[in-house]
């Protein structure tokens, strides 16, 4: 209660807030103008291109800003974090002043919809973001890991934490595996490279890590090929080289996309079990909230570069705040849900991050929307130590009428 | 329920692909079943287990290896290539992955109006007017017709695949993974509109998925296939309720389900390793290798797709009547 008060303060000194601004804005009308949004007029896509003519001409900019604050020791943390990449059709603010910490050997989710900036915040923890064309942080920028800013470091130093303490699962075990090189190798060459073992030496070392992985008949699969591999076991490859050197975090950027619900759970099981075996902090970006339920200790939800919800796994679930948040969960049919009832959907699509929405990136496919949302974007509300929100909803003028109930309830703790 | 009117008779249906002189990949293997009309028949499996060629050969995009698909009384697989084209009238088939099956170099105007040229439906004025309207009824605008696929996104591309779809009026739409390529807010909204469709026009679809939350939601009846093979085949009531092939009961039970708290109490049955090839698979249960119960009978002889009770089939030598 004492921070919405406290918010409250704030925007009355800033006199910009007016009561009338919380007037209900429908949804209604606004449908067109979400699902036109990527394609403006016609016109303004002769500006537009016009414009990434001339910047493509001067060369491109891009431009990030990122402080993401990561620090381990009791935990990883992030700061205030932005990113912008620009392209020929402009400057893409992919993460927009993001801040947040892991802990160690906890399992923290990253949730969201395809371009809301999750890969770009895992890829810039990782220093793997191309650096002429991204800039990562004007200024305050800071990604603190062991209390070091990753973002000041050279190519030379992030190499050294690069596989070793940080490593990264990607999405797609098709393509990030290389072709030419036998399984064993690659995951022998991130444990050669980073301690003083000799090539046999490593070479053992890849071999434990396949059994660890369950990988069967791990001896023959070592001098195998990864096209000889199938999905699942690419991707349980790929987690064998990213624990090979027993890193502290471990970033898995949409570990299951790609594979069947069975392989799926062999999947997230292992990373589960290896977590609890290794204590590694595990960051897990992904767009299923299913899969979340199950690993996750907190979820954080981005939406068009932002976090606009935050809290512990049982706080998402069953007391989520933001209406992104519960449209997100009630958009998945349940499996005791009635047969061919109509799903809930958001109209529109998120917005274009070339062009950021001023106000709550949400706010055109919200269906509480007021005129306020639109205009200046939302304070953070905290519920709980670990639950935070960013909506309007959570001032004390919002219009509250027709808002589950769920979304408003304060104070309470969830579901116990 | 009132008698159903049987639209496809699927009866023993093999596709076959010889990969070599010694060697068979057998994609789809005796499959039998029939999709009533006005119904959603979802098909269920992962990956590789032939869903999809079994799809394409049931709308007649495969030549099928043996056996028959009777659509409206008429095997679809003797026709001639006139015939095919009318046939092709009736049924349609949206695909996967809608950033690949749409043609980068076609506006979306004549992506749509492609089938209809094809089958001289409209034409000129006519024509135009039928595209304006299959876009609204997909919810897209008149203003999309002169643009190109790239500057759509994914969802709103998937909608192209079914107005081009449904510009013909068929009767029948495969629906070949239509929403596995999209975000989770933009699926519901697909699978939204592909229901209020089937509504009001009264189509028939086979929908294909991996994802069994949603075939549950859409299908009325089921089937599961395991490597070729339809496993199991019933309603989609029953199916979630008491599954009895040992493959659905472990596919089911590795479904995430977005409840930590059901998560936690959730028994899963773990099925160990991962598909066999379907090149020369061994004789008899294709998932003998992986079941938990296998017993010595499995090995040598294929179970029978036995109907356990009404509208209930399972091919599995632990369920007998």
């Amino acid at each position: 209660m004492n921070s919405l008060e406290s918010n409250v303060e704030v925007l009355k000194n800033e006199m910009t807030v007016t009561d009338d601004m919380f007037e209900r804005v429908g949804i209604k009308g606004l449908d067109d103008e979400a699902i036109n949004k990527p394609s403006l007029t016609y016109w303004a896509d002769v500006w537009r291109r016009f414009k990434s003519n001339k910047l493509a001409i001067v060369g491109l900019v891009l431009l990030i800003f990122v402080v993401l604050t990561i620090y381990i020791g009791p935990s990883l943390s992030g700061k205030d974090y932005q990113y912008m990449d620009s392209s020929a059709t402009g400057t893409a603010y992919a993460v927009r002043g993001i801040d947040f910490y892991l802990n160690k050997g906890e399992n923290l989710a990253i949730v969201g919809e395809s371009g809301c900036g999750k890969t770009v915040t895992a890829k810039a923890i990782m220093g793997l973001l191309p650096k002429p064309q991204s800039v990562i942080g004007e200024g305050g920028s800071e990604i603190n890991f062991k209390g070091k800013n990753l973002l000041h470091l050279d190519e030379a130093e992030m190499s050294k934490i690069r596989g070793k303490e940080i490593s990264m699962i990607f999405q797609d075990p098709m393509t990030s595996l290389n072709p030419t090189m036998k399984i064993g190798d690659q995951i022998a060459e991130s444990v050669f490279l980073h301690s003083n073992m000799s090539h046999r030496e490593s070479r053992n070392i890849a071999l434990k890590m396949l059994e660890l992985v369950r990988i069967p008949n791990a001896k023959v699969r070592l001098n195998q090929y990864p096209f000889e591999f199938s999905g699942g076991m690419r991707q349980r490859a790929m987690i064998a080289i990213a624990l090979a050197c027993n890193p502290n975090v471990l970033i898995a950027d949409e570990p299951t996309t790609a594979l069947d619900v069975t392989i799926q759970a062999q999947i997230m099981d292992l990373i589960a079990d290896l977590q609890k075996e290794l204590n590694t902090g595990v960051i897990l970006v992904t767009h299923d909230l299913g899969v979340v339920a199950s690993v996750a200790d907190r979820i954080q939800v981005m939406y068009a570069g932002k976090i606009v919800e935050r809290g512990t796994v049982d706080e998402i679930f069953y007391n989520p705040k933001h209406p992104y948040t519960l449209a997100l969960l009630n958009s998945v049919p349940k499996l005791n849900s009635n047969h061919k009832e109509t799903l809930y959907s958001l109209t529109g699509t998120p917005p274009d991050l070339i062009n950021p929405p001023v106000g709550c990136p949400f706010a055109a496919r919200c269906e509480h929307g007021m005129k306020i949302c639109r205009v200046k974007h939302p304070e953070t509300t905290s519920f709980s130590k670990t639950q935070e929100c960013s909506c309007w909803l959570h001032d004390k003028r919002a219009e509250l009428s027709g808002v589950p109930e769920v979304l408003v309830k304060r104070g309470e703790v969830c579901g116990y | 329920m009132a008698t159903k009117e049987v639209l496809i008779e699927v009866k023993n249906l093999k596709k076959h692909f010889k990969i070599s002189k010694n060697s068979v990949l057998k994609a789809v293997d005796n499959v039998s079943f029939n999709i009533y009309k006005g119904e959603t028949l979802g098909l269920v499996g992962e990956s590789g287990c032939g869903k999809t060629t079994c799809g394409k050969t049931v709308m007649g995009l495969y030549e099928a290896t043996e056996g028959e698909v009777i659509y409206d009384g008429v095997n679809i697989h003797k026709f001639n290539n006139r015939e095919k084209k009318e046939f092709a009238k009736k049924a349609q088939i949206i695909f996967q992955d809608p950033y690949s099956s749409l043609n980068p170099r076609m506006t979306v105007g004549d992506i749509i109006g492609e089938g209809i040229d094809i089958h001289s439906l409209y034409k000129g004025k006519e024509r135009e007017e039928k595209i304006f309207e299959l876009l609204e009824t997909v919810g897209l605008n008149r203003e999309h017709v002169s643009r190109f696929p790239h500057e759509f996104s994914g969802g709103q591309r998937q909608r192209i695949g079914i107005a081009r779809a449904l510009a013909i009026e068929p009767d029948f739409i495969v629906c070949d993974e239509p929403i596995s390529a999209l975000d989770v807010s933009i699926q519901a909204q697909v699978v939204n509109l592909l229901i209020e469709l089937q509504r009001k026009r009264g189509l028939t679809y086979l929908f294909i998925a991996h994802d069994l939350s949603m075939i549950k939601h859409i299908s009325d009846r089921v089937g599961v296939m395991y490597l070729g093979s339809m496993v199991e085949f019933t309603t989609s009531e029953n199916l979630y309720k008491k599954p009895l092939h040992p493959y659905t009961q472990a596919l089911l039970s590795a479904i995430p389900i977005p409840d930590p708290k059901e998560e936690k109490v959730k028994k899963r049955i773990p099925i160990d390793g991962e598909i066999p090839s379907p090149i020369n698979s061994p004789p008899g249960c294709k998932f003998a290798s992986r079941c938990k119960h296998a017993m010595e009978i499995c090995t040598k002889e294929v179970p029978e797709f036995i109907e356990v009770e009404k509208e209930h089939f399972v091919s599995c030598h632990m369920i007998r009547k």
